[in-house]
């Protein structure tokens, strides 16, 4: 596999972004047990049409339905977790957000309260 | 490149089966989302086609030769979705339904996928099919 180029460490004021959907699935808050160890954001504040592009992928973007919401690297470091790069072939910015101790409900609040308003409207 | 990648209910997507190995992980969104796998020798295209961030999810399956394998690995994030439709267009797809807290729980062959508007047309084509045909077979089970 070819060498991608490097990306420079996360800075503590960067922001970053988590998409999410304005349904029961929310934004997570969580791993999956048996499916994930980590949560995926995004370097940069990304549009929820950009964030959508950049997953998804594929299929129509819906304002108010695809959302995003901000956080950085520092609220997150301070509530006790730790953002690490992980780039992909298809997001090299992409970021894996773990918790420094066990994931549970006490944490699962503590990462949504690193967040702020949630965004969607933007096209 | 070899016929069709072995599926077994309960596995997770991106490692549908027992000896299934990971070569490349193109993309992730908390899970991988699009990838290749070696079974038994045999490269294989794995991609989320529905679901991505849901907690049931569409996913296809294509043979793939080790030259495609190349190409998608030097292929840009522009580029990436194009390669994997060039590398996968041509043959046919094993398309899979899966959940996050049961893994893979049917999956189906669509053997000419180019008949279908896209790939998820076809999934839900064939996965039905084959669910109405389970609901047949028990139904003269009983009595």
């Amino acid at each position: 596999m070819p060498e991608r180029p490097s990306r420079p460490p996360l800075r503590p004021d960067e922001v970053l972004t988590q998409y999410g959907r304005q349904d029961a699935t929310g934004f997570r808050n969580r791993p999956r047990p048996g499916v994930e160890e980590a949560i995926s954001v995004i370097v940069g504040r990304l549009t929820a049409a950009e964030a959508h592009a950049l997953i998804i992928r594929r299929g129509t973007y819906r304002p108010g339905f695809d959302v995003v919401r901000y956080t950085t690297v520092a609220a997150l470091s301070e509530a006790g977790f730790r953002p690490q790069r992980d780039p992909t072939p298809a997001i090299p910015d992409h970021v894996l957000v773990f918790a420094e101790g066990e994931w549970d409900d006490e944490a699962a609040d503590r990462f949504d309260t690193c967040f702020g308003r949630v965004a969607g409207e933007e096209t | 490149m070899n016929g069709q990648v072995a599926i077994e209910q309960g596995r997770q997507p991106w490692l549908p089966s027992r000896d299934a190995e990971e070569v490349l992980v193109l993309h992730r969104y908390d899970m991988p989302l699009i990838g290749v796998i070696r079974q038994d020798g045999d490269l294989y295209l794995y991609r989320c086609i529905e679901g991505q961030t849901e907690a049931s999810h569409l996913w296809a399956y294509s043979a793939l030769r080790q030259d495609e394998l190349e190409v998608l690995s030097e292929a840009s994030p522009e580029a990436i979705d194009q390669a994997v439709d060039a590398a996968a267009s041509d043959r046919p797809v094993v398309v899979a339904l899966a959940h996050d807290g049961t893994g893979i729980t049917a999956s189906a062959i669509v053997a000419a996928p180019q008949r279908y508007e896209s790939l998820v047309h076809a999934a839900g084509s064939v996965l039905r099919e084959a669910s109405s045909e389970v609901d047949e077979k028990l139904a003269h089970l009983v009595v």
